[in-house]
């Protein structure tokens, strides 16, 4: 066999110097777009999102939009297009028609958040969610969530609770929190959770892998602890940002 | 939010996020635009500053949430849209909804308005291009949500119908009647379901 990865050195330190519990290095800024009406650019390490938000609007006509989307008068329909960049992996990918790939992951992401966004407040109407993947160092789906939390709420689209979303493995007998590409090549289980922050309660939960009973609770668990510490930044920037917005109205705080 | 802990009511002025439990929906306090309840709790819904109205004869004090960008409307069933018309047919009306109640749309709704809901009265003998032509612009208030393509609105009522149009010349006409405008050029008359409130 070859070079061998030590996914976990001795000290207990993982391939990119990090912690099992610690998630990598996020970075957000909001508003970026003046013509979509919610947008944010997500960094979560090397993994790079951009999301940008159109809504509500009329709906689109039936010859424009995915089959998949339910157009009610009781409520404003979600339609997520998510697309990879060409030069998202390491070298050129070609642009697939029919990704079938994307178009779940799309839907995975739209189900997630017609559980927090308020849509009986927009009959009619459709809230179109845009996601490019400028970057992928795996964990793309919960860096989706986040960044399309962040779009909404950038938007003033109601919404009941952040959802933020990590993803968790198990690889040398320990819990990892926040898996890049090379851990996600270990062979070990994935957990991608999204949660809603404040009410602690699942959202969605992806179960590609196969992860032992005794095993689940221990990466279930680190996979709850990767949300709540995204979510401790995802608050941090979205208050900076909304006091500084609503400074610049003219609307000072009592601080 | 800890078990057991209690609620103090946020106070206004201070900046709120989707999901902060604002206050108890004891009777104090109602939920208004980006608030929402739930379990007896008033939790907010917006990323914004907070702010209270006071209800008139001393009801329950209404929160809002105010988010920096001006808030999205839907055209709600009675709201008073206006619009310019798109397409005529003999049945139908087609119109483009850009401003609903007060606030301007970014980007435009269908509207969709049939032969009979044009006026109240001689319904049998209406004919569509003697109330509307293409480009005119008219205020009407939405009948139904109608389907994913269209709202449908009316304009069966006095201070309904068109508000602006232009002359076959080319020049803007002003209201002469309930049924008429004049160019204010040439001083040609054109048949127009005017939106006419007499004096």
């Amino acid at each position: 066999m070859g070079s061998k990865i030590e996914y976990l050195s001795v000290e207990g330190l993982r391939v990119d110097g990090r912690r099992p519990g610690e998630i990598r290095c996020l970075k957000v800024q909001l508003g970026l777009f003046d013509m979509a009406d919610g947008s944010c650019y997500y960094e979560q390490g090397n993994t790079k999102v951009l999301a940008a938000v159109y809504g509500p609007r009329q709906v689109a006509s039936r010859m424009t939009r995915p089959s998949a989307t339910l157009v009610s008068t009781a409520s404003a329909a979600l339609v997520v297009h998510y697309t990879e960049a060409t030069f998202s992996t390491g070298g050129w990918r070609k642009q697939q028609r029919n990704d079938r790939k994307a178009a779940e992951a799309g839907q995975a992401i739209r189900k997630a958040f017609e559980a927090v966004v308020m849509t009986h407040l927009y009959p009619n109407s459709q809230i179109e969610i845009f996601l490019q993947l400028l970057q992928n160092d795996w964990s793309t789906f919960p860096a989706c969530i986040n960044a399309t939390t962040l779009a909404l709420v950038d938007a003033g689209i109601p919404m009941r609770d952040y959802l933020v979303a990590s993803t968790a493995g198990f690889i040398d007998g320990t819990a990892l929190v926040d898996l890049c590409q090379i851990e996600s090549e270990a062979g070990g289980p994935e957990l991608p959770v999204a949660i809603c922050a404040r009410t602690q309660s699942v959202a969605l939960l992806h179960m590609d892998s196969k992860i032992g009973l005794t095993l689940f609770d221990q990466v279930f668990d680190a996979a709850l602890q990767g949300c709540n510490l995204i979510f401790k930044v995802v608050d941090a920037a979205v208050r900076q940002h909304a006091t500084q917005l609503l400074e610049t109205r003219g609307i000072g705080f009592n601080r | 939010m800890a078990e057991g802990a209690p609620l103090r009511a946020v106070v206004a002025g201070t900046v709120v996020f989707p999901g902060t439990a604002l206050a108890v929906a004891d009777g104090q306090y109602s939920a208004g635009s980006g608030v929402y309840l739930r379990d007896g709790v008033l939790y907010a819904s917006l990323a914004g500053h907070l702010q209270q109205k006071a209800s008139e004869a001393g009801g329950p004090v209404e929160l809002h949430v105010l988010h920096n960008k001006v808030p999205a409307v839907v055209p709600a069933i009675g709201s008073l849209v206006t619009g310019k018309v798109t397409k005529i047919s003999q049945r139908v009306v087609s119109i483009s909804i850009m401003i609903v109640e007060k606030t301007p749309l970014v980007s435009p709704y269908r509207g969709m308005l049939r032969l009979e809901d044009i006026r109240s009265t001689d319904k049998d003998h209406i004919e569509v291009a003697k109330c509307f032509r293409p480009n005119d612009i008219v205020v009407a208030e939405v009948l139904s949500l109608g389907d994913s393509r269209s709202f449908i609105v009316t304009t069966a009522k006095d201070h309904l119908g068109v508000v602006h149009a232009t002359s076959f010349a080319g020049f803007t006409m002003k209201p002469f009647s309930a049924q008429e405008m004049v160019c204010t050029k040439s001083g040609l008359r054109e048949f127009r379901k005017v939106a006419w409130v007499s004096t």
